[in-house]
């Protein structure tokens, strides 16, 4: 059977995997399996194991082909076209391109065609109404052509655009001709898929060129294509400089840009874009007796907040991972500042910097998009918390629910049972449903995680007593299985701890590492995320993992050739 | 593969487009009259529900409604008997139960055997229920094979030139996966706004013949597309191992449209439906999918339609928010399943719940007769009958009861014939114990969605013996159906 690209990598997926960490099975150093407790010929223990002492930093996979996600390709033909209106329908994300994702592309770059009044960008050398001019069209392919393509195009490309152009022209006249041109070249490959390779070089790992490099770079940091000064940095060869790659990465990182993709990313890790078990946060539904204040503009200010949140945090202040847990400041309107209780906030449709309170709130965790995201329609829900955060922000795979378990919300309550009837925290409830033996396995780290969080109620505001039961609020938790173990008071404690994790630092590190190089998460393993930065492990600058990441082999080099 | 485009080009296309040569055939379908000669056409539908229905099925033993879990399934037919009795969920099909066929005990063996648990699991049940291939385990399981309805499509489109081969229709919502696919690792879904929908499948369709800027306008597309096929023949040239498959597929995507336009010629005639709402509601865009499936059809734009529902809520129905606000997504009220039995949670809610899930299911069915009163419109008859009696449509879900992941006794409701392929009218239970009993509870059956879509492919004219992976008890069509 033909496989599909996937299945191509799989063994060597299995290879990377070796060092993962799991809940209850941590990876034990060699002696404590050889030898029982007690056994007299152990006089003292080896220093502590550290599975990731020898690890390799991510190793190059060779990828299936990518082509530009959605936001990538409409922001591209935006700079290209200087049309920051444009604003198609592209909503194909699947790996292997659909026939609706096709269609979407021909009628994107119709739409393109269609705005040339709002172009201020020309892409056109001559005017394309005035009289038939060949050279005019082989400028517009070798220059439009080359910023589409971000790179010089090559002879084989040149010709068949210049076949387009002939064919075109004859039938359909100049103007159409060399709009046609653009519609083509807008479609192309070169535009639309992420071309590193050449064949022609034999297989193996190769440095990438400038070209590709750049393309790297910019769809990594800013979300899009290069601007004018990276073409020049690739076409000096500045790229292929280690110095020359730091510094342009530099000068990428302090513009504006570079919040994109930053935020892009923590959008996708807090799963605000959908999740297993809850719609994205533009789509939630609450029960609108508890939470009348739940409107679409409401929700829309959660992400703004969460945004502006990690693009402060991670670019413009010091850029600690510890800040993005522990940081206070929030960016409110006046419907968020009465969610969070704060006092002297903005008022009509004003946006402000203020200090949360730091008895209720710390970081990301702690702020409404996620806690709202994270929770049932009508009341919080403590597992889906403490599952995200053992999962995403530990990497403590937790593997898949028994067969008999149960997706229903615990929302607490009355509650019916031999014994009579009862009203029951939703962290009772939790208890009791999720006491048995084929549950307490993991629950017994998941809850105590999830517990912390149950001062937040369903849209992330802090209560005192329990909304719906009136009952008192449980927040004592605990941490298990990590490198911050003990017993926790409640989120803040919790966002504190994760703060200083380096098993969290590597997790993100890992998460992060496989956004930026377009690899599924799984081929990256926690050792080789936590190889690819130490300085970033031990220290926490996000900018450190950033520069760190652009300056690894995983980044400048990739699988190529052997045609 | 693509080599012969090269001689079949846009050149003669453009030419094509020019002249008004209609083909005679589409013409005659296009005016809804009966089909001249020859084969009769088939066309082949699915309307897929996301997230099982009301059933009691467990593995090898339905549930009685003793435990945990309810006993009720309001899928099954009212009468165990052969002859047809529409159970609750399938109410609104009643002016149609002569042409419907209710099968029982088909299991997804492809998902229940590639399951850690033995179930399907959302993922697994999901990316298997409509391929009945081998999937490529993972935290989103990936199906290495095609669906039916891409099969189909591809075989019909053979012999009955259409604009589309397929479309696929999806009304918005919360769901685990897709089940359609084209081909191994390319799952494929579905076009949710009814007005871009409309958009694309009746691009240039009027009572009157082609509109000439309209035909000027794709003139100049052909040209764009040509061009863009020539840069990806050349793409196609430096790639090289898993990375052709994703060039190739897009290839097959521009011959996709490239179809389109140059049926553009062939199909205009036909009187299509009015512009529907630009909307996101599902109760909106669930009756408005169905009519533009019609249309299409009738106007002979494809051969195969897909209306897939995700897993949504219903709170426009009667019943719709009886439950516990508690839940935001589909999933969740189906989980429900196994906290209303005797000794459930809240076993107090039973009735609640089956009337929530019940009129939910219901309004997913009456999109299936939707879209069946359209093809059985005496309007437009199609050789001695209607559409509806040339057409297949398969009506289903990845579960039968969604809180066990249950991929055994996948619900299947078939309606039309194939063409008079298929005996109507009736119920067949494929559960063996239930041949001494037919209400035991007792559970065992050889039939899986293998043979289902097996006997499918024959049905719509193919001589397989065979479809999917090796993980069905036995190879061939199912019994008793023809």
């Amino acid at each position: 059977m033909e496989l599909g690209p996937l299945a191509r990598h799989a063994g060597l997926l299995l290879l990377l995997s070796a060092c993962q960490g799991r809940v209850g099975d941590p990876p034990l150093p060699a002696w404590e399996t050889l030898t029982r407790p007690g056994d007299p010929q152990i006089q003292e223990p080896p220093p502590p194991f550290d599975p990731c002492a020898h690890a390799p930093p991510p190793a190059l996979i060779d990828p299936p082909l990518r082509r530009l996600t959605p936001a990538q390709y409409r922001a591209t033909v935006r700079d290209l076209l200087g049309d920051p209106g444009f604003d198609p329908l592209l909503d194909d994300e699947a790996l292997v391109i659909t026939e609706r994702g096709v269609r979407q592309l021909d009628e994107a770059a119709a739409l393109a065609i269609e705005r040339r009044d709002q172009w201020t960008i020309n892409p056109y050398p001559c005017d394309p109404s005035g009289p038939v001019d060949d050279t005019c069209a082989q400028d517009l392919i070798h220059n439009f052509g080359a910023r589409a393509f971000r790179r010089p195009l090559t002879a084989e490309e040149f010709a068949a655009l210049a076949v387009v152009y002939q064919t075109a022209v004859t039938e359909l006249g100049f103007e159409d001709a060399m709009s046609i041109l653009v519609e083509v070249i807008l479609q192309s490959p070169a535009t639309v898929y992420v071309d590193e390779g050449d064949p022609s070089r034999p297989a193996g790992i190769h440095a990438l060129d400038d070209w590709a490099l750049a393309s790297r770079l910019s769809y990594f940091l800013w979300d899009t294509m290069p601007d004018a000064a990276l073409f020049e940095a690739a076409a000096t060869g500045q790229l292929s400089d280690p110095d020359g790659l730091r510094a342009e990465a530099q000068r990428m990182l302090d513009d504006p840009r570079a919040q994109a993709t930053i935020q892009s990313f923590v959008w996708h890790w807090l799963q605000l874009d959908g999740g297993r078990l809850h719609h994205a946060l533009e789509d939630v539904q609450k029960d609108p007796e508890r939470f009348p204040e739940v409107d679409p503009a409401l929700l829309t200010a959660m992400g703004t907040e969460l945004s502006a949140f990690v693009a402060r945090t991670i670019l413009e202040d010091d850029g600690n991972f510890d800040a993005l847990f522990n940081s206070r400041s929030a960016y409110v309107n006046a419907p968020l500042a009465r969610l969070y209780g704060v006092e002297d906030g903005p008022t009509g449709d004003d946006w402000a910097w203020v200090e949360l309170n730091a008895a209720e709130r710390g970081g990301l965790l702690t702020r409404a998009a996620f806690l709202t995201v994270f929770a049932a329609a009508n009341v919080q829900s403590p597992i889906r918390r403490g599952v995200f955060v053992l999962e995403e922000v530990l990497c403590n795979e937790l593997g898949d629910p028994p067969p008999n378990a149960n997706d229903v919300p615990v929302v607490g309550g009355t509650v019916t049972g031999a014994s009579g009837t009862k009203v029951l925290s939703v962290r009772q409830d939790v208890e009791a449903r999720t006491q048995g033996n084929d549950c307490a396995g993991c629950h017994t780290v998941i809850n105590p995680v999830g517990f912390t969080f149950e001062h937040y109620d369903a849209i992330g505001r802090y209560r005192s007593q329990e909304l719906g039961t009136n009952l008192p609020l449980d927040s004592q938790g605990a941490l298990r299985g990590t490198d911050v173990d003990g017993p926790l008071t409640d989120a803040l404690q919790l966002s504190k701890s994760l703060g200083q994790s380096k098993k969290a630092r590597a997790c993100f590190a890992r998460r992060f590492a496989g956004h930026a190089l377009g690899q599924p998460e799984s081929t990256i393993d926690r050792c080789a995320a936590q190889a690819l930065s130490p300085t970033f492990t031990e220290g926490g600058s996000v900018r450190d993992l950033i520069l760190d990441l652009i300056a690894s082999e995983a980044f400048t080099s990739a699988v190529i050739g052997g045609e | 593969m693509y080599d012969e485009l090269k001689n079949s080009g846009r050149r003669a296309f453009l030419r094509g487009l020019g002249a008004a040569t209609i083909g005679l055939p589409l013409l005659e379908l296009t005016h809804g009259q009966a089909f001249a000669a020859g084969t009769p056409l088939k066309r082949f539908l699915t309307v897929f529900s996301h997230g099982g229905v009301i059933s009691n099925q467990g593995r090898t033993r339905k549930y009685d409604g003793h435990g945990n879990n309810h006993g009720h399934d309001w899928w099954r037919p009212s009468d165990p008997g052969e002859n047809l009795v529409l159970g609750p969920i399938h109410q609104p099909l009643q002016p149609f139960r002569d042409k419907l066929l209710v099968l029982q005990s088909i299991d997804n063996m492809a998902g229940v055997r590639q399951h850690q648990y033995g179930t399907g699991g959302h993922g697994t049940a999901n990316v298997t229920v409509l391929t009945c291939a081998d999937v490529q385990a993972g935290d989103d399981p990936v199906a290495l094979g095609p669906s039916i309805d891409h099969v189909i499509a591809e075989r019909l489109a053979a012999t009955q030139p259409v604009r589309f081969n397929r479309i696929h229709l999806k009304v918005r919502g919360h769901n685990y996966g897709t089940p359609y696919a084209r081909a191994a690792g390319e799952p494929v879904g579905g076009e949710e706004n009814p007005r871009r929908a409309f958009d694309t499948i009746f691009a240039g369709v009027t009572a009157s013949g082609p509109d000439p800027a309209f035909v000027r306008k794709q003139q100049r597309r052909a040209s764009i597309l040509d061009g863009v096929l020539e840069g990806y023949r050349g793409f196609r040239r430096r790639v090289s191992g898993a990375d052709a498959q994703v060039v190739d597929a897009h290839l097959e995507h521009l011959r996709a449209l490239e179809q389109a336009l140059q049926s553009v010629e062939l199909a205009p005639i036909c009187a299509p439906p009015g512009q529907p709402a630009n909307t996101n509601q599902a109760e909106l865009v669930g009756p408005l999918h169905a009519q533009l499936i019609v249309a299409a059809l009738r106007c002979g734009l494809t051969n195969v339609a897909n209306l897939e529902i995700a897993d949504i809520l219903t709170p426009w129905t009667p019943a719709g928010l009886r439950m516990d606000s508690a839940f935001d997504i589909g999933h969740s009220l189906g989980h429900y399943a196994r906290e209303v039995g005797e000794t459930g949670a809240n076993a107090a809610q039973l009735d609640d719940w089956l009337a929530e899930v019940a009129d939910n299911r219901r309004w997913r069915t009456s999109l299936v007769a939707e879209i069946l009163a359209g093809l059985a419109d005496p309007n437009f008859p199609e050789g001695d009958g209607t559409l509806l009696d040339n057409s297949l449509l398969l009506y289903t879900s990845e579960f039968s009861d969604p809180a066990g992941h249950m991929s055994k006794n996948t619900p299947v409701l078939l309606a039309g014939s194939a063409g008079g392929y298929f005996r109507t009218g009736r119920h067949l239970d494929y559960n063996t114990r239930a041949v001494a009993d037919p209400l035991t509870l007792e559970y065992e059956t050889q039939a899986s969605l293998h043979n289902l879509y097996t006997s499918i492919l024959q049905a719509m004219g193919g001589n397989d013996t065979h479809f999917g992976s090796d993980h069905a008890d036995y190879q061939g069509p199912l019994s008793g159906l023809t």
